[in-house]
Formats: C-alpha cells, sequence, structure tokens
C-alpha cells in the first residue's frame, strides 16, 4: 500500500565526498567501454538480474521509496543525462543524484506537499531485454535493460518514458546493491515532465 | 480581425481570463509580441566559432541563426526558398552552407543561393539573387544575447530594454573578466497550459512558501531550513527582498539582499560539493577557494525581459510557446569562462536543482491555473496585489517602479506593456 509518510527512517549521508573528477571520468568510461565486464550466457544469472530489475520497478511501482533507496550503495549516483555523450562535468543533466540528493528527492515527496504528485501518481515500469554481465572476479554486476515507464493521474493526460537502463552492482554485506543506475531516455529532445521516479 | 475591447480585458487590477484562453488571441501575439517587439534569439557562445549555427524559433516561426566566415551574425528563415522545405534539422553545428533535402537547392551561411540544381529549365534570365534565403534586417546584440524584431518601426534593442539593461550588466559583470558560455545543454520542462502564465509567475516573490512547500520542507528536514529558497518563507515583506517593474514589460525579483553574505553556504546540498570544496582549498588556498565558490550558485535574481527571456539564478531560460495551452520552458546552464573547472561541474549540479525539486511545483501551478480558467463564466484573474497602496502608481524618474517581493506590480507591468503592443497595427517582414 502506498504511504504518504513513511514511518521508517532512512540514514542520512551529510556530505558529499566521492563525486570526484575521478568519479566522473568512470562514469563516462564505462558508457562505451565493458571494462572487465563479460556478457553473461549463464541462465540462472541472467533469471537471477532480471528478478533484480523486477523487485526494483515493484518497490517505486508500490511507493516503497524507502525500500527502493536502500538498494543503492552509500557511494551511488542516480543519472539521466540530458543526451548520450554530454559529460556531466561541462553539461546539465535532467537528474544527477549523489546517495544525499536521491534521499532529499524521496524526502521531498514524502512531504505531502509535492504539489505535482497530486492527485497520486501511479507509475508502472516494463522491463525488458535483460543483458547479465559479469565483473572477472564476479564481485560486481551490470544489468542493461530497455524500459517503459509510465506515469498516470486522474484527470491528466498519461506520462510515458522510453528508457535504456544500465544498473551497476556491487555486494554490501552479501547483498547486492545499485552502485551506478545509468537511464537514458530516448524522449527527451522536447519538453518533458521530470520523472518521479526512473 | 476579430476586435478586441482592450480596456475592458486588461485592467489596472484585473486581468479577463480570455487573454490567455483564447486561441485566436495566441495568433496576434505570435505577430506583435514575437516578432513585433525585440525577441530573445539565443546567445552569442553558442556560436563560438565561424560558421557555426544554431536552430531556433521566434514565435512559431523556425530559424537559422549563423554566423558567417567574417563573424556577421545573421537570422535567417529555416525555410528553403523554392518549395519551402525546413532546410536545417539539427539543433546546432558547424556548417558554411546548407543544402536542402528536397530537391538540392544549396544557400551560404549568410542567406546567398549557391546553387539550384538542374538549372537549365529555368532558362537563361534567371537570377538566382531573386531566391536568396529570406533573413530579418534587426537583428541586435546587448552583452551577448541576441534579439531579433521583425518590426522596422521598434526603437533600437538598448532603447527598447531601457534601465533593465542594467541588470543584465548586473548578470554578466558579477564575474569580471569571466566570459558566460552557453554550452552546456538545457532542462527542457513543458507544460499544458497558455505561455503568460509563465510570465505571471517571473517575478511572484508570493507564491513561493507555498507553491515550493515540498522543497522548502524537504530542506528544513535535511539542515533545519536555512538552505535554498527557505529565506521567502519568513514575511517576505519584511526582507529587503525586492521586485521592480520595468518599462516596456521587463521585471525583476531580487532575492540577493535577503541572502546573507556568502551564496555558496546558502547553496542546497550539492553532488559533490564537499569533494570540490577540499579539493580547491588544497590547490588555491582558502581564502581564493571560497571566492571562486561564491561562483557556484545563481546571484539570486529573476529578470525578465519581455516576452521570453528569463535569467534565473545562472540559468537563461526562454519561453517558447507552442500554441494557446502549450508552452515549453528551455533551461539553459551556463558556465564561465577562466574559471577553475570545479566551479564549472559544480554550477552543473546546482543548475538542476531547482529544475527537479522546485519548477516541478511551478508547472503544477500552471496547470492548475489552466484548468481553473476553463470556466468561461467566471471571468477575472486579480492582480491588484499592492495596487491599492497610495504609492501604487508612483514610479522613478526611469519609469521603474520598486516594490516588495510579494507585490503583483510587475505583473500589471507586463500585462500593461502586452495591452499596448496587442493594439497596435505591427507590419512586419522578412527582406
Ligand atoms: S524545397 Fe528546397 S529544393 Fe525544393
Ligand atoms: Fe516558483
Amino acid at each position: 500500500m502506498f504511504r504518504l509518510h513513511s514511518p521508517k527512517k532512512y540514514k542520512s549521508s551529510h556530505d558529499s565526498h566521492y563525486v570526484t573528477d575521478a568519479f566522473y571520468q568512470e562514469l563516462i568510461e564505462r558508457r562505451t567501454q565493458a571494462g572487465d565486464f563479460q556478457l553473461s550466457s549463464d541462465a540462472s544469472l541472467c533469471a537471477e538480474c532480471e528478478r533484480f530489475l523486477f523487485y526494483e520497478a515493484r518497490l517505486i511501482d508500490t511507493g516503497r521509496f524507502e525500500e527502493w533507496l536502500d538498494l543503492f550503495t552509500e557511494n551511488c549516483v542516480y543519472w539521466i543525462p540530458s543526451s548520450q555523450e554530454a559529460d556531466p562535468r561541462t553539461s546539465v543533466s535532467i537528474t544527477f543524484d549523489d546517495r544525499r540528493r536521491l534521499e532529499d528527492r524521496i524526502a521531498r515527496l514524502r512531504t505531502g506537499f509535492a504539489h505535482n504528485q497530486k492527485p497520486h501518481r501511479t507509475i508502472s515500469h516494463f522491463v525488458s531485454n535483460v543483458e547479465a554481465w559479469e565483473s572477472e572476479d564476479a564481485s560486481s554486476r551490470r544489468i542493461l535493460s530497455n524500459q517503459m515507464i509510465y506515469e498516470s493521474r486522474p484527470a491528466r493526460p498519461l506520462v510515458h518514458y522510453i528508457a535504456r537502463t544500465d544498473h551497476q552492482l556491487e555486494k554490501v554485506d552479501g547483498e547486492w546493491r545499485i552502485a551506478v543506475k545509468h537511464t537514458l531516455l530516448n524522449n527527451t529532445f522536447d519538453g518533458i515532465e521530470t520523472p518521479t521516479l526512473l | 480581425m476579430t476586435v478586441h475591447d482592450w480596456d475592458h480585458l486588461i485592467q489596472k487590477d484585473r486581468v479577463h481570463r480570455r487573454v490567455y484562453a483564447d486561441p485566436s488571441l495566441f495568433e496576434l501575439e505570435m505577430a506583435n509580441l514575437f516578432g513585433g517587439v525585440w525577441t530573445y534569439l539565443c546567445h552569442e557562445s553558442e556560436l563560438p566559432a565561424v560558421n557555426s549555427f544554431k536552430t531556433v524559433k521566434l514565435g512559431l516561426r523556425p530559424l537559422i541563426v549563423t554566423k558567417d566566415r567574417n563573424g556577421k551574425i545573421h537570422a535567417l528563415a529555416n525555410r528553403c526558398s523554392h518549395r519551402g522545405a525546413l532546410l536545417c534539422r539539427e539543433q546546432s553545428g558547424v556548417k558554411s552552407r546548407f543544402s536542402c533535402p528536397y530537391h538540392g537547392w544549396t544557400f551560404a551561411n549568410d542567406g546567398a543561393t549557391i546553387g539550384v540544381t538542374f538549372p537549365q529549365l529555368y532558362g537563361d534570365t534567371f537570377d538566382k539573387a531573386h531566391y536568396n534565403l529570406a533573413k530579418i534586417a534587426r537583428v541586435e546584440s546587448y552583452r551577448g544575447f541576441i534579439f531579433a524584431t521583425l518590426n522596422a518601426a521598434m526603437p533600437s534593442l538598448r532603447e527598447y530594454l531601457g534601465v533593465a539593461a542594467e541588470y543584465i550588466d548586473m548578470f554578466v559583470d558579477r564575474a569580471p573578466g569571466k566570459q558566460i558560455i552557453v554550452q552546456s545543454g538545457a532542462y527542457r520542462g513543458r507544460y499544458h497550459g497558455n505561455w503568460k502564465l509563465a510570465w505571471d509567475n517571473a517575478a511572484d516573490g508570493y507564491h513561493v512558501s507555498f507553491a515550493h512547500r515540498s522543497l522548502v520542507e524537504m530542506t528544513r528536514r535535511r539542515d533545519g531550513g536555512d538552505k535554498g529558497a527557505s529565506y521567502m518563507g519568513k514575511g517576505p515583506d519584511e526582507s529587503p527582498m525586492y521586485c521592480k517593474q520595468f518599462p516596456n514589460g521587463h521585471t525583476f525579483l531580487h532575492h540577493r539582499p535577503g541572502m546573507g553574505p556568502s551564496l555558496w553556504q546558502r547553496v542546497r546540498p550539492t553532488p559533490g560539493a564537499e569533494a570540490c570544496q577540499e579539493s580547491m582549498m588544497a590547490d588555491l588556498g582558502k581564502a581564493e577557494a571560497a571566492e571562486m565558490l561564491e561562483l557556484v550558485p545563481g546571484f539570486g535574481m529573476n529578470l525578465n525581459i519581455f516576452p521570453n527571456l528569463m535569467i534565473i539564478a545562472n540559468q537563461i531560460q526562454v519561453v517558447e510557446p507552442l500554441s494557446f495551452d502549450q508552452t515549453q520552458l528551455t533551461w539553459y546552464a551556463t558556465t564561465l569562462k577562466g574559471v577553475d573547472a570545479r566551479v564549472n561541474t559544480l554550477r552543473m549540479r546546482v543548475a538542476e536543482d531547482f529544475p527537479n525539486f522546485g519548477e516541478v511545483d511551478d508547472l503544477e501551478m500552471f496547470e492548475l491555473c489552466w484548468e481553473g480558467l476553463q470556466i468561461s463564466e467566471v471571468e477575472w484573474i486579480n492582480t491588484n496585489r499592492g495596487a491599492l497602496r497610495p504609492d501604487a502608481e508612483v514610479r522613478d524618474a526611469d519609469g521603474v517602479r520598486t516594490v516588495t517581493a510579494t507585490d503583483e506590480a510587475p505583473l500589471r507591468g507586463y500585462l500593461q506593456a502586452y495591452k499596448a503592443h496587442m493594439q497596435k497595427d505591427v507590419s512586419l517582414a522578412f527582406t
């Protein structure tokens, strides 16, 4: 059930030390380079990656935003660039959230005063074309997918986003966590409504 | 043409809903205002080299703004002179000539026809100069901002800007010797509603603590609330912030006096802020780093040049009416030439903050107004906040009225300018 004020308190980060030039550089390089990741044909790995995306989508689509936030690492980035080639150091993104800003994003949605969320928006993710990539030492994974995300509100036109999504997962305390969520939207040249959560 | 009773539609303290909701007015606006007055096209830094171009719209007219090989700027109709096809489909780039995809006619970036394919059939008397691209005769810049008008009767751009030009100076001279560069992409928002709803809001210090309550509350939860626009909630009329209503519909809202000594200290939590601050201090020393970091946030100003340019913080926002009920707002981010790269990177992250957490609610307000305005029998929009003060009509020698941040004088001012322009019999032409 969608809860407007979540009782759960997330651990809040107070500073942003990790978004350095090297961090940006890595983000840019991984757009075109596989690094030490290999495309996997292992059926159980692929199924596991797919399940992860389905679970993540379900957390958003059912309004469990704090649990969704818990899926991210402490040094994460949630990035929606404005174009495929843009360097975030010199270009404005649609969204570029480090952990702290992502927490604030959820906090805003929970204030009860986010006017553009009233009446309540229903979000639906459709996830397909999932590819699982694994690092050589199997300590991290990359999942590429295509996604369609719909947002609807009563008496408002349906909003849709067509996305090519790239997740990088790292293991934290035995659990897979999202270190990078990089979502390239294919329908942003004309003005868009800022997505609630992709 | 319909005759409108303008004195009825726009009064001293209220405006009729038809001014927003009547589609027949839109056509007139696209002539008398967009094209009829000086309309912003783009920034000179978007044409960095010779043969650069950028495609823009003047109202609904597609244009190519070019810089020719001598560095001269032209505003050309983006329309092939043969049978009218859109000539250039790219947003920007470098090209000395444009070739039409339909039958292959080619034009130079100053508009001259270079070649017509298989010309024999046009006969011996064919004069290709007769088919040069249509061009706007009056293109003028002020401090890097390029404007155009199709109206020969308009005074110069400088005269049209009037005192508001001094506030463009304020924006440009904030970082002396550091040129403003518009090459960092844009954030494109869009709403269902008339473009003037964005104008009503452009110097509105009244809505902040209500419409942006989610942002104020989110900020308070993070750090106790002394960041971002929180100062707007605490008795904005008692604060030193103010608005200005300039002649010709230009308006100004100045937050800066309410923002304390350091802008950097006020900036909301920003990705990479601590990393940059510490590495800059290590490299440049504390004092110089602090001075540089002051160039990261916006300058606490909204400067609105009627009808389509809004300089908000570090961003250049362009109002692009698509139809009477659809509006695109494009926020161009800016960098500064000659500053530490980390300052510019932080400017990108700061530029994302308000569109993500503030603008979303502004757009929602515009859409709510649009829905409410659909009731045709309920006619009036009230613009009378501050209009009953005994000094409500007092202006200084330059025609400027300065008021507290929540006074609706800027709104009344732009509507009066709008009304004057809409009643003119303008004649518009390309050359
Ligand atoms: S329309 Fe351009 S060459 Fe025919
Ligand atoms: Fe606002």
